[in-house]
């Protein structure tokens, strides 16, 4: 860059910061409006049931409770924003009917003055179940006929695509490996469960809804579709939300929608507030998957086929089971530039808790199969597992053949390259092992993930930029900030564009009311595709703000400059304004004039640019109990820019943690449908005196479509961690596990066959 | 979250001998609180119990304390097991199981308020604390209507969170007799993945009195692998009267090993319990033939 | 239900209240006080969200009856500041870049108070030790150790000065 920057690749602290270590800063359980009434649903016993009848009558006569809302009348969001394209789409994405799909789905919720008064009367409500055959084995779920856990059967969602020619690209390797992976069905598990609600609807028509969603543009439009309300009447407020991790992508299933319809009986504001248990057992997951994948490279280590087969545990609803499986393919197929790829899939219902979208959507899982595979072609081959990945990769100026788009910036060789020397690499690889019973081990993964999400989903960013008239900005954009802190990053972005200090950008809070439509947060999207409207909104405020500097200095806009706080012509600075003077005299002081400095935007992104990552990882099991020590990652990753680098490294490290949760530690389990560790006593989270040495990297590849070169990172962080850490438990101990997560348990079976084959 | 706690009266009694007379009254309907680490988390509809009629504070009755005489070690029953975590009574070797459970025990945070005589009377299989004091021959006092009463650590366990006490008794403390120098003492813990607050998978203590590597004494306790903590007292009769290499070490480990009975749960399995039994034994056996005669 | 009456210090200031005797001190921060700085994350002693000081230790707020606090002294985040500057330990996870969606902050903030307070120079692993309780999913815990040695070390050197 020729000129010092002011605001991008400077880590300036957030701008929520101070709200929060004051406890100022307000979450959705915080909030208290007058005349609120408490609610909270009865879930479903079973995993699969007819709700024959409901008899609230005894309950509706304790004093106290208000109101209750059933699911004969509430209908049950199914589908995401893709289905809102078109009307006959957007009615497929509501259900409403007499069955209940899985253990904790909701079958009514009652409103009442207080708690315990709520546990009184749901206590006296009489359901009527009959319960149906519940299927828990997806596989077994997709061929079974006579059991439909939703009208249209159990296959959700089935896709099948092919590049190349699969059996030429198989008759040309010379090897070929061939397994089947299983993931887990890990949780988001945010600080903050999820999730609270208030809704009020209020006598003039209009409804209010406080939710910590990701999406409160497109929450709005889900609340209009089931309360048949215009879009107008419709207002979501986001307060500060503690961490959603994809879990917020939408509304939670029975929460926003219930709470509206109980305060549209009662005509009170109605606030539910789910425990973390109803968390654990009763909102999305990510999707566990079955996947077999069948891989053939040439001696000389170039990959010649893949054949990927994908069973996808859908739960008992949907809404981001079609995106999932997409992204499977779309990373998988994107990262390596494999020529012949068969991709089928099949999304499958069970009598589960739902599935959703979780940090890395389907790249996780895919990523877990694809990079196991790599490493296994690599001993096979007796080559460098970097070599392979550097090999093959799909590099920069090549076409991406999903997502159809030029690759216009990579810089996972520099990843590669740097997490090698960084974590001595060569050195550790070579390591002969040492007597006893601790094996130590380095194993490294590669990964690609997609920025945003514009190729694939309805996608759009918008944002207004207003200059006050003391010089200050206010800038208005419907950014989620879930925890990682995209609303600085945008503001940063602003005061950039703009040439306007950092500190004089104020930040709008998330309202649908008053800013204009934005996807949210998800995809790894907001600097990115929010990052190019706030550049675009800030860039016609700044022209407009230079048009009225050249009506009074008399220097055409071209040659003047903004600098802290004065517009000046570059080649003579003494000819200067100071912005507040200017817009002082625009807005107020000419009585002619009046007009503040507004630049808008609103649009999609012009690609879907993906971000790469390498990881390498250093782990020490015990190979007496099968424990797994990860002692190191050093986590290097390409995001373009870093408009924030604190906040970058913060993805990294925290993106890190959760990675060695879902290879080690994390998974829902479940009997019969119904999951039996739904606190933290039993679904492991790691702690401050867990968690390994995390290193990171940020490599800067320019992203030529990004504003100021950036991509995303919130998502790919994750996504090749638990490929990264089997890869070096592999080389500590020879044992390759293939299923998620991997407990010391199933370590010790593996050495036992390694010691036994 | 919509959680909350219920309890119909909450007494604060003034002394010892009100709180044993409030436990008499109430009866079944009463139960003592003191740190409330283990109480609080029972909720209606969570942990399936019904509202707790009436609690019983004694945490301010002057049950805490730690200390030395002639022949014993008395802990108050009301002391925190940070309390005891940091004391200098238990670091040195023939007690140093102690200070290790309590180490395992949870957080620090949680330490602060979680009492020994909670974590024994609320009788988990897998209380840490149950361990040190089964290897070190404790006896707990109680104290009732009638008098105090004393009660051998191993009579203590009934059956899974359950204990010898009557509904009217109190635990007051816990005596440990004094051990000669040549003893050792050590506890392992093994938690799913090491992570800091978890239930033990399995968790041993053992207690070896030697004379050079001849063992004089071994005293071997099993948790989490059966509804009480026990003394797997075939491996102990392994070690009595032998010297103490590798392979009778190891012998004594896997006869430990033998005498468990674990179950399937969702934390492990009963068949890695097993394994781990031995290996654990054999690693605690061999720190407390380190730490005898420090 | 029989009301339990209670005198406790928070922040420096006397409340006299009327309690439920199942009231957690939670409960009584949050709803009775307005003091929503203190958060809930799991009810059950857990994730550290609810941590607060009762008489300098640090404590899981959702585990302790309101009723057993009468008498004591009680400090939440909102009392963390005395004057117009920060406190070193909020100071600290500002510019350290130690939170993100900030839920665990206010819990784990009070748990390195209660730490510092009675060990000045906590080194890292005592400081993992003690905020060990403290949950945190967004960060990875880095940065809030980071933060932690960096208070520690301001604090000292203020008392030296």
């Amino acid at each position: 860059m020729p000129e010092s920057l002011i605001a991008v690749g400077k880590s300036l602290p957030r701008i929520d910061g101070v709200d929060k270590v004051t406890g100022s800063a307000k979450y959705a359980a915080d909030i208290r409006l007058d005349n609120m009434l408490h609610a909270k649903l009865l879930r479903s016993p079973h995993a699969h049931a007819k709700v024959k009848g409901i008899d609230t009558s005894a309950a509706q006569k304790l004093p106290g409770v208000r109101a209750f809302a059933t699911i004969f009348e509430v209908p049950k969001v199914i589908e995401y924003w893709f289905s809102l394209r078109t009307e006959k789409k957007k009615k497929q994405m509501f259900l409403r009917d007499d069955v209940v799909r899985f253990v904790g789905d909701p079958v009514l919720a009652v409103a009442a003055d207080d708690q315990q008064t709520i546990d009184k009367a749901l206590s006296l409500v009489k359901v009527e179940y009959e319960p149906l055959p519940a299927l828990h084995d997806p596989i077994k779920a997709m061929e079974e006929k006579d059991v439909n856990i939703h009208s249209r059967g159990n296959i959700a969602f089935k896709v099948n695509k092919v590049y190349g020619d699969i059996h030429e690209g198989f008759k040309n390797a010379d090897i070929i490996v061939k397994n089947t992976y299983r993931t887990s069905k890990q949780k988001h598990a945010a600080l903050e469960p999820f999730g609270t609600c208030i809704a009020h609807y209020q006598s003039n028509g209009k409804l209010t809804v406080y939710s910590s969603t990701q999406l409160p543009h497109w929450g709005r439009h889900y609340l209009a579709g089931a309360l048949n309300l215009p879009l107008n009447r419709v207002r979501v407020i986001k307060p500060h939300t503690g961490g959603s991790f994809g879990g917020r992508c939408g509304l939670i299933h029975g929460l926003e929608v219930m709470c509206s319809w109980l305060s549209r009986r009662t005509g009170r504001p109605v606030r539910m507030s789910f425990s973390r248990e109803e968390d654990m057992m009763a909102t999305e997951t990510r999707h566990p998957m079955t996947i077999k994948m069948k891989t053939g490279a040439t001696e000389a280590g170039i990959l010649t086929a893949n054949d990927v087969e994908i069973v996808s545990d859908v739960g008992a609803y949907g809404t981001h089971y079609i995106g999932v499986i997409a992204d499977c393919l779309s990373t998988g197929v994107g990262l390596y530039k494999i020529p012949n790829y068969s991709f089928s899939a099949t999304a499958v219902f069970t009598n589960k808790s739902p599935g959703g979208a979780l940090r890395g959507y389907g790249n996780p899982q895919m990523n877990f199969a694809q990079e196991s595979q790599m490493d296994m072609i690599a001993e096979k081959l007796q080559i460098d597992p970097l070599q392979l990945r550097l090999k093959n990769y799909r590099g920069l100026g090549e076409i991406d053949p999903v997502l159809n788009q030029e690759i216009g910036s990579n810089g996972l060789a520099e990843c590669l390259e740097k997490g090698a020397a960084s974590s001595d690499w060569q050195k550790k690889r070579r390591q002969k092992p040492i007597k006893g019973a601790l094996k130590r081990g380095i194993g490294l993964s590669t990964m690609m993930h997609g920025t945003g999400a514009g190729k694939a989903l309805p996608d759009p960013a918008a944002a207004t930029v207003m200059i006050n008239a003391d010089g200050s900005v206010n800038l208005v954009t419907a950014a989620a900030d879930e925890g990682q802190g995209n609303r600085t990053v945008l503001a940063q972005i602003a005061s950039e564009t703009l040439g306007i200090d950092f500190d004089k950008i104020s930040v709008s809070e998330t309202d649908t009311d008053t800013t204009p439509l934005d996807c949210g947060t998800h995809g790894s999207r907001q600097a990115y595709g929010g990052g190019l409207a706030v550049r675009a909104a800030a860039a016609e405020a700044r022209e407009k703000l230079l048009a009225y500097a050249e009506k009074k200095l008399g220097v055409s806009e071209d040659r003047l400059r903004i600098k802290d706080g004065v517009i000046f012509a570059a080649k003579n600075p003494e000819i200067k304004i100071l912005i507040s003077d200017l817009m002082r005299k625009t807005q107020i002081e000419d009585m002619r004039v009046c007009e503040q400095v507004i630049g808008s935007a609103s649009g999609v992104a012009p690609a879907m640019p993906g971000y790469y990552g390498a990881i390498f990882a250093e782990v020490e099991v015990d190979t007496e109990t099968g424990e797994v020590k990860v002692l190191k990652l050093t986590s290097a990753f390409d995001v373009g820019r870093a408009i924030n680098p604190d906040l970058v490294e913060g993805q990294i490290i925290g993106g890190g943690v959760m990675g060695v949760g879902f290879a080690l530690t994390e998974n829902l389990l479940l009997r019969d449908g119904r999951i039996l560790n739904s606190s933290f006593t039993d679904y492991r989270l790691l702690r401050a005196c867990d968690v390994p040495e995390i290193v990171p990297i940020i490599v800067e590849s320019n992203e030529p479509t990004g504003p100021f070169g950036a991509k995303g990172i919130g998502e790919g962080c994750m996504v090749n961690v638990a490929s990264a850490i089997s890869n070096a438990i592999c080389h500590a101990t020879g044992v390759r596990l293939t299923d998620l997560c991997m407990t010391p348990d199933s370590i010790l079976q593996g050495l036992n066959r390694c010691q036994n084959p | 979250m919509g959680v909350y706690f219920q309890v119909e009266e909450y007494h604060r009694p003034q002394d010892l001998a009100e709180a044993v007379d409030l436990l008499s009254i109430f009866e079944n309907s009463a139960r003592v609180i003191a740190g409330g680490t283990d109480v609080l988390p029972l909720r209606p509809g969570v942990n399936k119990i019904d509202i707790i009629h009436h609690l019983v504070d004694i945490s301010k009755l002057g049950l805490d304390y730690l200390k030395k005489e002639s022949d014993h070690l008395r802990i108050g029953a009301a002391t925190t097991v940070n309390n005891i975590g940091a004391s200098p009574l238990f670091l040195s070797g023939p007690y140093g199981a102690m200070s290790d459970a309590a180490d395992a025990h949870s957080t620090a945070t949680i330490r602060n308020r979680a009492t020994v005589g909670g974590n024994l009377c609320n009788a988990s299989p897998c209380a840490d604390l149950a361990l040190p004091l089964l290897v070190l021959d404790a006896i707990l006092v109680a104290a009732a209507p009638r008098g105090k009463r004393h009660i051998p650590i191993e009579s203590f366990y009934k059956g899974a969170n359950y204990t010898a006490l009557n509904k009217e008794e109190v635990l007051l403390e816990i005596r440990i007799p004094l051990c000669s120098e040549k003893t050792g003492s050590s506890f392992l813990k093994l938690r799913r993945h090491q992570t800091a607050i978890d239930m033990a998978v399995v968790n041993v203590a053992t207690a070896l009195t030697c004379q050079k590597k001849h063992c004089k004494a071994a005293r071997i306790a099993l948790g989490s692998v059966g509804p009480i903590p026990f003394r797997a007292k075939t491996a102990e009769s392994v070690l009595a009267g032998s010297i103490l290499d590798e392979e009778i070490i190891q012998k004594a480990a896997a006869t430990a090993a033998e005498e468990a009975k674990p179950i399937d749960d969702v934390r492990a399995t009963s068949a890695y319990r097993k394994k781990m039994v031995a290996v654990l034994v054999r690693r605690s056996l061999e720190n407390s033939l380190r730490r005898c005669g420090q | 239900m029989k009301m339990v009456n209670i005198k406790i210090q928070v922040n420096g200031n006397w409340y006299e209240l009327s309690v439920n005797p199942g009231d957690r001190l939670v409960d009584v921060l949050r709803d009775q006080l307005g003091l929503t700085g203190t958060k809930e994350g799991c009810g059950a002693g857990e994730c550290g969200a609810c941590t607060v000081n009762l008489d300098s230790k640090a404590v899981l707020s959702c585990l302790i009856l309101a009723a057993q606090t009468d008498g004591c002294t009680i400090l939440t985040i909102e009392g963390l500041q005395r004057g117009p500057e920060l406190h070193p330990l909020q100071k600290a996870f500002v510019s350290e870049s130690a939170l993100q969606c900030g839920y665990c902050t206010p819990g784990m903030i009070m748990a390195a108070n209660a730490l510092i307070n009675t060990e000045p120079e906590p080194n890292e692993a005592t400081i993992r030790k003690n905020i060990a309780n403290n949950l945190c999913r967004c960060t990875g815990y880095d940065r809030p150790v980071k933060a932690v040695l960096k208070a520690a070390k301001d604090m000292k050197e203020n008392l030296d000065a």
